[in-house]
């Protein structure tokens, strides 16, 4: 589906590159999450993705294609949502009818469904939305369009708490086993029960590609009350401490807790597969 | 699906940008519209005023002046002037990274984001304008309570287009593609960096007077010549430079 071979990408003039040499494979069917830093460049790769940005060295190639190309074809099954966006001041039936043209498969019905489901509907005029409402309207678009890769940068970000668990829902409903969606954000707790894959990228370099089953089966998470130096991970949390455990065989799998599972790889640089 | 262009697409996306951009193109070409209507009106009412205070013989003499070569000087002003405007507006839609993104994540290709914007912003011009000097004309008319009207679009005369020298045409697209090319380089705030870069080469191509006189030398005759070759490297350029747009702002 996605496969990025040997990227290097630095900034004009800045001095560290932002990715050297990086190897990634996104298969069809997965939720990615991408989590990094702040300016661990989460949002630097969306864009290298998508071929908004070129890298200095190795490809990106989508579907066999070369996303720099910025085929049309190609561009009609890439959706980006930008943390930052700009929506034309039109009605939104209107932007609906315009755009949705440009996506041989947007769903009429599914892009209704989601602006219900968002309480939003189609006869609204973008110019007079919260920036919340516009970024429902939008994700909400990106859903229907029903591209084969869906990147989207922080999409919770502005949402309000009805509005999260609406996107949670609706991103679950959208997907199907040709779809890829890859979503970069620091909100980890809003979206730790949809993801079936995570990614982590620090300091240029690729530090986990892993699916949250696999993690399961490899590692326990759990909340104590008193610190485990013999622990992967040991940090104290509200409530207790945050512990982390390479799993017993036969013992119950845990749900993953993605802060603790994050700051171990970030801090400790250790790969622990 | 052809990649490169297709004319299906390509009027999708003109429709698309026509719908989306339309307050920002009724306001430029509406202020058009305006400055050229009100000041036509003026120069008829001031006409009509001065023609009321002349005497039988002024007023002889008056009848074998041209009356319409105050609004021949307002057209080409106007043509010269709003045509740098609106070629500054070419690429105006990469004027904020979000727009940018939102551009050039479309599904289409370059080129037909290229042409959809030498289309709004370069080709409409001059169909928009020539209906500005009818409009314009028209309000002259009921100011100045009758005179001579359309001479701009009419087939003779002096001051008809298809008449008129083709250097006069040549140096308002030259100045259209100066334009268009700076706003390629700089989006935000493309006219005034445009105007300052000209500028500032109009100042330094004073120290270089025997230079530049052999540059200009071989198209003594042929202005027009020169003039279409800036048009074209400008567009080209401009053009080069869209397709190297990325989503960071640094380069832009």
């Amino acid at each position: 589906m996605l496969e990025i071979r040997s990227l290097s990408y630095s900034y004009p003039k800045a001095a560290k590159p932002v990715f050297f040499d990086l190897g990634l494979e996104l298969q069809s069917g997965n939720i990615y999450g991408l989590l990094g830093s702040n300016g661990a460049g989460k949002s630097t790769l969306l864009y290298l993705m998508c071929g908004l940005l070129r890298p200095q060295y190795g490809q990106v190639r989508f579907n066999g294609h070369d996303v720099c190309l910025r085929q049309p074809d190609t561009l009609a099954d890439i959706f980006l949502v930008s943390e930052e966006f700009e929506l034309p001041p039109v009605r939104l039936d209107e932007f609906i009818r315009i755009n949705s043209q440009f996506y041989p498969r947007f769903d009429r019905a599914a892009m209704e469904k989601y602006l219900t489901d968002f309480r939003l509907d189609t006869h609204l005029h973008l110019g007079r939305l919260s920036m919340g409402q516009k970024k429902k309207v939008f994700i909400a678009f990106a859903l229907a369009c029903n591209t084969s890769l869906l990147l989207m940068d922080e999409p919770t970000n502005g949402l309000d708490i009805p509005g999260k668990s609406e996107f949670r829902r609706a991103l679950i409903s959208a997907m199907n086993e040709n779809r890829t969606v890859v979503i970069s954000t620091h909100q980890v707790r809003d979206l730790d029960r949809v993801l079936d894959h995570v990614t982590i990228v620090d300091g240029g370099r690729l530090l986990l590609n892993s699916s949250i089953s696999a993690l399961q089966q490899r590692l326990a998470f759990s909340l104590e009350n008193a610190p485990d130096p013999t622990a992967l991970y040991s940090q104290p949390t509200a409530g207790g401490y945050s512990i982390v455990r390479p799993a017993d065989e036969g013992a119950e799998e845990t749900d993953v807790n993605l802060e603790s599972l994050f700051e171990m790889i970030v801090t400790q640089r250790q790969n622990i597969f | 699906m052809n990649q490169t262009f297709n004319i299906n697409r390509f009027g999708l996306l003109l429709k698309r940008y026509m719908v989306e951009n339309r307050k920002q193109l009724f306001f430029l070409f509406g202020v058009m519209w305006g400055v050229m209507l009100l000041a036509a009106a003026c120069i008829g009412h001031y006409e009509k005023e001065t023609i009321e205070r002349l005497t039988a013989n002024q007023m002889y003499n008056c009848f074998t002046y041209d009356f319409y070569g105050t609004r021949a000087v307002l057209y080409l002003v106007s043509a010269v002037g709003f045509s740098c405007i609106t070629g500054s507006y070419m690429f105006s839609s990469l004027r904020t990274k979000q727009s940018r993104i939102m551009s050039l994540m479309l599904p289409a290709s370059m080129a037909e984001k290229y042409w959809v914007y030498f289309t709004v912003y370069i080709l409409a011009f001059f169909p928009i304008f020539l209906l500005g000097t009818v409009v314009a004309d028209l309000a002259y008319y009921v100011t100045a309570g009758g005179g001579i009207i359309f001479q701009l679009l009419a087939f003779h005369g002096s001051y008809s287009i298809f008449q008129t020298d083709s250097v006069l045409l040549w140096t308002v697209l030259c100045y259209q593609a100066i334009f268009a090319l700076g706003s390629a380089l700089w989006p935000r705030l493309s006219f005034f960096k445009t105007f300052i870069a000209m500028f500032v080469l109009s100042i330094l191509a004073l120290f270089f007077p025997t230079l530049i006189y052999h540059i200009l030398k071989p198209f003594d005759d042929c202005v027009a010549v020169l003039e279409a070759i800036v048009v074209i490297a400008c567009y080209s350029l401009a053009w080069v430079r869209f397709r190297h747009v990325q989503v960071i702002q640094k380069l832009l």
